[in-house]
């Protein structure tokens, strides 16, 4: 494992001009020179299409890929509640740095202040640019944008579009995509699954994919490479991420050099539809903009088997509202969850499992009337009523916290670049702007902040010092044997001829993953997490069963080939939460925490991004980044 | 409850195709449709078989991913859904269900129940944007947009693209899919200057991928998980005809 | 695009379809009125007709508009007929739930009418225009050659005036959607007219032969 010293290539200079200022430092092509590069962007979502867009725009060719057939399918689509800006609309005192200091507070104080402030600061321009595309956002009566508050904040800042923000951001984006392919600026590879990095002279250079058609391995070369991947919940396999979301890009770029950072920080969204039975395949997110209008609560009394409207109300516990007078119901996401998982595991749960609390809207709907209720959340209402048969306008919801969003990712510096040259990591795929806890209605932030307006000026930069020479290269040596050995995998893996089905062994790692390395750790949990999961891997490479040939559309083999990283990650995973002596945002290890069971953080030794390198022997490397904060007070993050 | 499944079953769009059938028994009809299909799926892949092949995601009717006939109708008997928020609870037990890939000339069967919906893709390059390169936009509350006139384009840009109008549509017609882009963007002042053309262009390459007429059965409308509206394709003839006139006119 | 692009895109040919069928029920309506004549008397109609006539050359250019309409109206239908079958793929289960019948059968109705059109020529017209054979138009409308006095022709007659009612009520509704008239202020009125024309005018020809051709016997 080769040295690094982490160095985050901060400019100096003062917070609030630094990027404006940095920018005039970038070198810049015009579109003719630009039109001599290529760039490969791996994903087409939000952060992938509108960095696509925005370098083509500029002159550079694009080519990206995706294994969905249309970028507008990406997980990016079903974000629903709403995207922050500091655009102060309401008049409500929100500004740039309150923004930023909403996130910084939010993420924990485990994040990049500089990263963080040129977020908080590029957000108002994201509006006016969506905006412009024709993205109908909410708007009231006056024909202004309109703007809600969103959990953990208290302002209202949030843009939304109904229930579908997601939706209709990413459609923005790949019209903005779209345009490009018309004008031959962007060429997209449908079904294609990226399997390798390619690297020449230590610099990223190509990628090998895999056709999702006829199997087909190709290998593509360019000047520059781009990570728009996603992140990596599914690793859970119970989470709200879309069937095919995966890690098999960043691994397999952490496997040739890029360290991954932070990878135990992973959200536990506090509004999603319970558990249900065995067969489940995924979790329902319903927006958190809920928790605005319905009140959380449980039976005060444990195993309590009443139906909902049999309880009186001096038996209930809206605990939020007891612990957090303050913010009551907004409180943050891992605040919510984690006090949600408090009091299931207390016996005062709701539903058949137990495993659920109450969502209500009773009082909202006497005080605002149905119709404002309706209005407000009416598609998430029928959505809810859709899976669970039961009617929310009636009966409170049941809601339990589930995976949902990944703060960790490839470490990238300031520009956005993993340790890789050339191999640039941006959206939720990096790991940079939430520290340990992702605020509400930021994920869409972040993806587009990336996109449109990070990317474009540090890849131009950094392309303007690489000569153009890397469009065609496929049959030099390193891609050549990358081709094989990507060959050999596959060969290896469809030959193995088991029993289990890929999702059993997925559902397997889950469970543990789950256990040990979800709401809440512990040494003992994560130590255990550890010893058990290189026997899942085992059991994967001796006793998987793929059907079928890996020369045709093969569903099975492609979830293996995502499964097999995954379970390399999982242990990656356990290894960071126990580096990690320390509570901070969805990271919460039972032994440091204060008596109220508050997370307990520690500034003194885990002020730092644990950024990891692979060791194909064992134990990763932990490299250090000190976070430094000039400009913000570390403070115990209190929603009381 | 048991169900009696006949799915089409292709091995890719060189081959032909047949329907099969699979029974199977003790289903929870509190699973979605897709899981029940992830459980034969299962069971298929224990007997040595190859497993049904069909687009799925997000699993949260959002994506437009997944999308087949059951039955005769797209993503199924309920409406306003689409096949992934489909819940077994919706059949009876000993049910035939039949299962088809959507069917179109400009839809492909790629493989079992999964179909090439490139040609979706392709009418929105051709013109389904505004050309506004990133950097270049104004204030965005420089111009306030009549709330009902945002709503409703949203209403229109709601559409997932999953194909149901056109597999619903005696003609595989894609006027649904195609008027819902021309009418959002037709609804807002950001939409207006290129209206002309992008009505023209769309119309053009949607004519020019292989999918009928519309012939204005509203099939399309009554099967759309979105419930895009019959407005849309009212609006888009007449933006085409409002183009073709004053096109016309300039000329002279 | 050219006005020939316009014509043959698939909206332009719905125009055409549009235009023609709402121009063809204008012209129904007319010929509805001077038929209802009838009812007033013999020397009431044939004098109706002989002014006709006397407009001569002026009939001539409306006749041969109407049939440039109707072969217009039957070639872009069948056109798209013909198109929208390639455009569809076979299925085994495809369901008709919900598009209405009289949207799917619009092209055999429209065949039933075409074939309606021909005979109502070779017959009516013909005889009225070359072979009157000395007998009063009021004569062969009622007599019993082609006439409504003939049981069979009166039969076919009062089907394919319904089938026509049912084609229009279709090619109403789908020529408000051309036209781009649903989602309008005018939709409303529009919708309201159209029930005129499938429903009320196809009523008022079927009672000519169910008068003179039936009741009339009875009573």
């Amino acid at each position: 494992m080769k040295d690094f010293i982490l160095n985050a290539k901060s400019p100096n200079g003062d917070l609030h001009t630094k990027w404006e200022d940095y920018k005039k430092t970038l070198n810049h092509l015009s579109p003719e020179e630009a039109n001599k590069y290529k760039v490969i962007i791996i994903g087409t979502g939000l952060a992938g299409a509108s960095a696509a867009a925005t370098l083509a725009e500029k002159g550079f060719n694009i080519h990206a890929f995706s294994y969905h057939e249309s970028p507008r399918r990406a997980h990016s689509i079903a974000a629903q509640g709403g995207i922050n800006a500091a655009k102060n609309y309401k008049k409500d005192g929100d500004s740039v740095m309150r923004l930023f200091y909403d996130t910084i507070k939010g993420g924990d104080f485990r994040s990049r202040e500089d990263n963080v402030y040129r977020l908080a600061e590029l957000s108002a321009n994201i509006i006016d640019q969506c905006v412009a595309q024709g993205v109908p956002f909410a708007r009231e009566y006056g024909g202004l944008l309109d703007n809600r508050s969103f959990g953990g904040v208290q302002v209202s800042r949030t843009f939304y579009a109904r229930g579908q923000t997601g939706q209709q951001l990413l459609l923005g984006a790949y019209s903005a995509l779209s345009r490009q392919t018309n004008a031959k600026k962007v060429k997209f590879y449908p079904r294609h699954d990226m399997l390798d990095i390619v690297t020449v002279d230590g610099k990223a250079k190509g990628v090998i994919t895999r056709n999702l058609l006829d199997g087909k391995i190709e290998a593509h070369s360019a000047d520059v490479v781009i990570l728009a991947t996603g992140g990596y919940s599914n690793v859970y396999y119970l989470s709200t991420n879309a069937m095919a979301s995966n890690v098999t890009a960043n691994w397999r770029a952490h496997k040739k050099g890029a360290l991954f950072a932070n990878p135990s920080f992973t959200q536990i969204h506090p509004t999603c539809i319970p558990v249900k039975n065995d067969f489940q395949s995924k979790l329902t997110l319903m927006s958190e903009s809920l928790r605005n209008d319905g009140r959380v609560w449980v039976p005060k009394k444990k195993n309590d088997t009443r139906k909902a409207s049999d309880i009186p109300e001096e038996e209930r516990d809206y605990y939020l509202e007891r612990i957090y007078p303050a913010f009551g119901n907004l409180v943050p996401r891992d605040v919510a969850s984690r006090r949600a998982k408090e009091v299931c595991d207390n016996g005062q749960g709701v539903g058949n499992t137990g495993i659920a609390v109450y969502l209500d809207f009773k009082k909202a709907i006497q005080e605002k009337g149905k119709d404002y209720i309706k209005e407000k959340y009416g598609n998430l209402f029928d959505m809810y009523q859709n899976i669970t048969d039961e009617n929310p306008y009636k009966t409170p919801m049941k809601i339990y916290p589930a995976v949902h969003y990944t703060m960790g990712g490839l470490w990238v510096d300031y520009n956005l670049m993993t340790t890789i040259p050339g191999l640039f990591s941006i959206g939720e795929s990096n790991f940079s702007d939430h520290g340990a806890n992702r605020l509400g209605a930021s994920a869409l932030m972040q993806g587009l902040a990336d996109g449109y307006f990070i990317s474009p000026h540090t890849v131009m930069d950094y392309l303007a010092k690489e000569k153009p020479n890397f469009s065609n290269k496929t049959e030099q040596k390193e891609f050549l044997d990358a081709v094989k050995e990507t060959e050999k995998d596959i060969e290896q893996i469809m030959s193995i001829k088991g029993e289990l089905v890929v999702d059993e062994v997925h559902r397997e790692l889950g469970k543990i993953v789950w256990d040990k390395v979800g709401m809440a750790r512990n040494k003992e949990g994560l130590e255990n997490a550890i010893s058990s999961i290189p026997k899942i891997k085992e059991k994967f490479w001796k006793n998987v069963s793929i059907p079928g040939s890996d020369k045709d559309m093969n569903q099975e083999l492609e979830k293996a080939l995502r499964l097999k990283d995954f379970i390399e990650l999982a242990e990656l995973m356990a290894y960071d939460a126990l580096d990690r002596n320390e509570s901070c945002g969805g990271h919460f290890r039972e032994e440091y925490q204060t008596k109220e069971n508050e997370a307990e953080r520690n500034d003194t030794d885990f002020k730092y991004v644990a950024a990891w390198g692979y060791n194909k022997d064992g134990k990763p490397h932990l490299f250090k980044e000190d976070l430094k904060y000039n400009n913000v007070k570390l403070k115990t993050r209190s929603y009381k | 409850m048991n169900i009696n499944l006949k799915i089409w079953r292709q091995k890719s769009n060189k081959t032909e195709g047949k329907l099969h059938k699979y029974r199977l028994e003790n289903v929870d009809p509190n699973i979605s449709f897709l899981e029940m299909l992830d459980i034969l799926n299962n069971k298929l892949i224990k007997e040595q078989q190859d497993p049904v092949a069909f687009d799925h995601d997000c699993r949260e009717g959002i994506c437009g991913s997944c999308g087949f006939m059951i039955n005769g109708r797209p993503h199924g008997p309920q409406k306003a859904t689409t096949v992934c928020q489909l819940h077994m609870r919706s059949f009876n037990d000993e049910d035939d269900i039949l299962l088809e890939p959507f069917r179109a000339k400009s839809f492909g069967v790629i493989k079992d129940l999964s179909v090439d919906r490139q040609s979706f893709d392709r009418i929105i390059s051709s013109a389904g944007f505004v050309s506004v390169n990133t950097g270049e936009a104004g204030e965005a509350n420089q111009i306030p947009i009549d709330k009902s006139n945002a709503d409703e384009a949203f209403l229109s840009a709601a559409c997932i693209g999953c194909g149901a109008c056109v597999a619903a549509c005696k003609n595989s017609s894609a006027m649904l899919f195609t008027s819902a882009k021309v009418s959002h963007l037709a609804l807002l002042p950001q939409g207006e200057k290129e209206k002309k053309e992008r009505v023209n262009k769309m119309v053009a390459t949607m004519d020019a991928e292989g999918f009928g007429a519309c012939t204005n059965t509203g099939a399309c409308s009554a099967e759309c998980p979105k419930e895009i509206g019959q407005t849309n394709i009212a609006r888009l003839n007449r933006e085409f005809i409002k183009a073709q006139a004053s096109n016309l006119f300039e000329k002279k | 695009m050219s006005i020939f692009q316009i014509l043959t895109s698939s909206i332009g040919r719905k125009i055409l379809m549009a235009i023609t069928g709402l121009l063809l029920s204008f012209f129904m309506a007319f010929h509805l009125l001077g038929n209802l004549f009838l009812f007033v008397g013999e020397a009431a109609f044939n004098g109706y007709v002989e002014k006709l006539h006397k407009l001569g050359f002026l009939i001539r250019i409306a006749e041969f508009f109407l049939l440039a309409f109707v072969l217009s109206h039957a070639y872009n239908g069948i056109l798209l007929w013909w198109e929208n079958r390639k455009a569809k793929e076979k299925t085994e289960s495809y369901s008709k739930e919900n598009t209405p019948s009289s949207a799917r059968y619009a092209a055999f109705t429209g065949s039933v009418i075409f074939i309606f059109l021909a005979t109502h020529w070779a017959t009516f017209w013909y005889k009225f225009n070359y072979d009157l054979q000395g007998m009063s138009y009021y004569e062969v409308v009622l007599g019993d050659e082609v006439g409504f006095a003939n049981p069979f022709f009166s039969v076919f007659y009062i089907i394919a005036i319904a089938l026509l009612g049912y084609h229009l009520k279709h090619g109403f509704s789908s020529a408000g959607q051309t036209l781009g008239i649903v989602g309008t202020e005018y939709e409303k009125i529009y919708n309201n007219l159209s029930v005129i024309f499938w429903f009320w005018i196809p009523l008022g020809f079927i009672s000519i032969p169910v008068w003179f051709g039936f009741l009339v016997r009875i009573i």
